[in-house]
């Protein structure tokens, strides 16, 4: 009676998406302690959260887009384009400005191209950009001629280094913008629409909100955000490696779903709780670095988190067996599959 | 050989049959005939025996996965993201045990066991958990490569060994495997396009509901024919490892988006239930083709990822287009 007293309140706890999240981030924090003593050093959290920066743009605008239906596989290859077109339009022109501008056209034009592809045609946003997974990255392999392309200027690398105790300044800048962005999807009438045009486009239609157009603009908005980063990333590094933005995409999503977004859309995530969770996974891949463990394991921590973050759904079901509801029927499901 | 759920063969069947049911195939043949005639003008060289032979084994390599994901994507379970890194891990293993100085049989066995185990976590995930396909098999896809860089980099394979001795070498001009590879398709169309088995498979991808109403298991049949491609993907590792004298973990990456251009130009619909076997023949010829004519033309062949990537994107916009009513 005591055990079947205190189970519905578990449940519930289980069920907020936040909670994962949180646990995730304590779990990480604790191991990184215990297993890594470098890791409480100033040195090592400042150039963690640093490296953090361009993921974290680029979730900002994916939590965004994901809210409105939109998956976008493309990210990481977009982002080193974007990379690589900032620092060669840099080398030729001389201005940085000039390099941030050319990054930003090649964003807009993958976020078009995208979503042309899966607007008129209508495939499924995540199959519709696999095509340019490929081919932006190989084409920041052409520009680049396969090898890294420099691009320091001092200026702005101190200026994207600065930090208020340990923590870089341009992230806590991002924080903040995620800190709006909840609010607005949550409270203003921007954001009902764009969770509108994710829940369901045909009464979002009814609803006078034009669904093609929101999906477009959040196409948009994440190549463009992916190549904002790639820029971000070189003016901070000071070079372009051609690899650049690799298995972001699996990072950023894999936070995502952790934190509650559902690829089909809709879901109940907020951009802080995604940031959190992405700040657990590069804790865990920062322990990894520290002490010398082998490189493939930072891509089976990738599956992992991506496999476990899905299923999370699913084990959330199995544990609320006992509830009194009845269980949605396994076979009902529409054509579009939850992830 | 074309397959599809009954609704689509009714309406197909006008005026013009042929044309119709094959105009897409005999197109993209005709294209295939064209790129071929138009690069040997241009360079005699690219009908060499050589250029036949690597162009062959490639072909033999992807169209043997593309066997074992056409009928993933028959079924409606989309398509498996994990068999470019399954086959190489597989392949690995074959050249570990081969060095190791296991019999041919035993390699056989398991590289197919191996297959059919990724194969098996691939249904487990799709079919129990109800994880959609492209991520759940794209995380199968990172455990797989990552799990195997951790153990092994790279294997050379012993030459005395039978795989190197009678799997390797040529027949009627192109590697064995090659035809190893038509074999396969044909048996998987004949199944697919002619048995109760196939007719249940492409029942279910056509229209799941119907399927179950009708008494069919999709559940059951979708994972059969994930574990299969598993399976095939082991094989396919078999015929990697027959090309070279040393198999590298970082062979061939972004083999799967090819097999899925070649399907989607094929014919194969992303939804499943209807596509035809020729079509993807036809598109396995032309898309495997078309990176050695554009070297031979004279284009960089770092332009090819962004070559294959347009590919991609023209595949599933015709595909699209092809599939609407």
């Amino acid at each position: 009676m005591t055990t079947s007293g205190t189970r519905p309140g578990w449940t519930a706890l289980l069920n907020r998406p936040s909670t994962t999240s949180v646990l995730l981030f304590v779990v990480a924090v604790t191991a990184a302690l215990s297993f890594a003593p470098d890791f409480a050093t100033r040195a090592n959290i400042s150039s963690m959260l640093g490296d953090l920066l361009a993921p974290a743009i680029v979730l900002l605008a994916a939590s965004l887009a994901m809210t409105g239906g939109v998956a976008d596989l493309s990210v990481g290859s977009v982002l080193g384009l974007g990379a690589v077109v900032y620092a060669t339009a840099y080398t030729a022109s001389g201005s940085w400005q000039a390099g941030v501008l050319a990054a930003l056209g090649v964003g807009l034009l993958a976020g078009l191209t995208n979503g042309g592809l899966a607007l008129v045609f209508g495939v499924w946003p995540l199959i519709a950009t696999l095509g340019m997974l490929v081919a932006a990255r190989g084409l920041a392999k052409v520009i680049s001629d396969g090898s890294s392309v420099a691009a320091y200027t001092p200026e702005l690398s101190t200026a994207l280094k600065t930090t208020v105790g340990p923590l870089p300044v341009p992230v806590l800048v991002v924080l903040g913008l995620a800190l709006v962005c909840s609010a607005l999807v949550r409270r203003s009438r921007w954001g009902t629409h764009l969770r509108a045009t994710g829940g369901d486009e045909v009464v979002a239609a009814r609803a006078g909100i034009r669904a093609g157009r929101v999906r477009l603009a959040l196409f948009v908005l994440t190549s463009t955000a992916a190549a904002v980063a790639g820029c971000v990333q070189v003016m901070r590094t000071g070079a372009s490696a051609v690899t650049l933005g690799e298995g972001t995409e699996l990072y950023v999503y894999g936070a995502l779903l952790i934190a509650g977004f559902r690829l089909a859309g809709g879901g109940h995530g907020s951009p802080m709780t995604a940031f959190l969770s992405l700040l657990s996974l590069s804790i865990v891949l920062n322990i990894f670095r520290l002490r010398g463990m082998p490189l493939p394991l930072g891509d089976i921590l990738l599956g992992v988190t991506l496999l476990g973050a899905v299923s999370l759904g699913w084990i959330r079901q199995r544990t609320q067996r006992h509830s009194p509801e009845p269980e949605p029927e396994p076979e009902a499901r529409p054509n579009a599959v939850p992830a | 050989m074309s397959v599809s759920a009954p609704q689509a063969a009714v309406r197909r069947s006008t005026v013009l049959p042929v044309l119709r049911r094959h105009g897409a195939t005999l197109a993209l043949a005709a294209l295939w005939v064209a790129l071929v005639l138009a690069t040997a003008v241009k360079s005699p060289a690219f009908l060499s025996h050589q250029t036949v032979i690597a162009v062959a084994f490639n072909m033999a390599f992807i169209g043997v996965l593309v066997v074992g994901v056409s009928l993933v994507m028959l079924s409606g379970a989309e398509f498996d993201l994990s068999v470019g890194v399954t086959a190489v891990a597989a392949a690995l293993i074959a050249a570990q045990l081969l060095t190791d100085g296991a019999s041919f049989a035993v390699v056989l066995v398991a590289v197919l066991v191996f297959g059919t185990l990724i194969g098996t976590v691939n249904a487990a995930l799709i079919v129990r958990v109800r994880i959609h396909p492209i991520v759940a098999t794209l995380g199968t896809m990172f455990l797989v490569s990552g799990t195997t860089r951790l153990f092994i980099e790279f294997v050379p394979i012993p030459r005395d060994s039978f795989l190197r001795r009678h799997v390797a070498g040529d027949l009627f001009g192109v590697p064995r495997v090659f035809w190893i590879m038509v074999v396969l398709l044909a048996v998987v169309a004949f199944v697919a396009g002619r048995t109760r088995l196939g007719r249940h498979l492409v029942a279910v991808g056509g229209n799941r509901q119907a399927a179950l109403v009708r008494g069919l298991r999709p559940d059951r049949i979708q994972a059969g024919a994930l574990v299969f491609c598993g399976l095939v993907a082991g094989l396919a590792g078999l015929v990697l490892a027959s090309q070279g004298d040393i198999v590298q973990s970082t062979l061939t990456p972004g083999t799967e988006f090819r097999v899925i251009s070649i399907l989607l130009l094929g014919g194969m619909a992303l939804t499943g239930g209807r596509g035809s076997f020729l079509g993807v023949a036809a598109a396995l010829l032309l898309l495997n083709t078309l990176p050695t004519a554009i070297v031979t033309w004279g284009v960089s062949s770092s332009w090819q990822p962004v070559v294959e990537g347009v590919v991609l994107a023209v595949a599933l916009a015709v595909n699209s287009v092809r599939s609407a009513p």
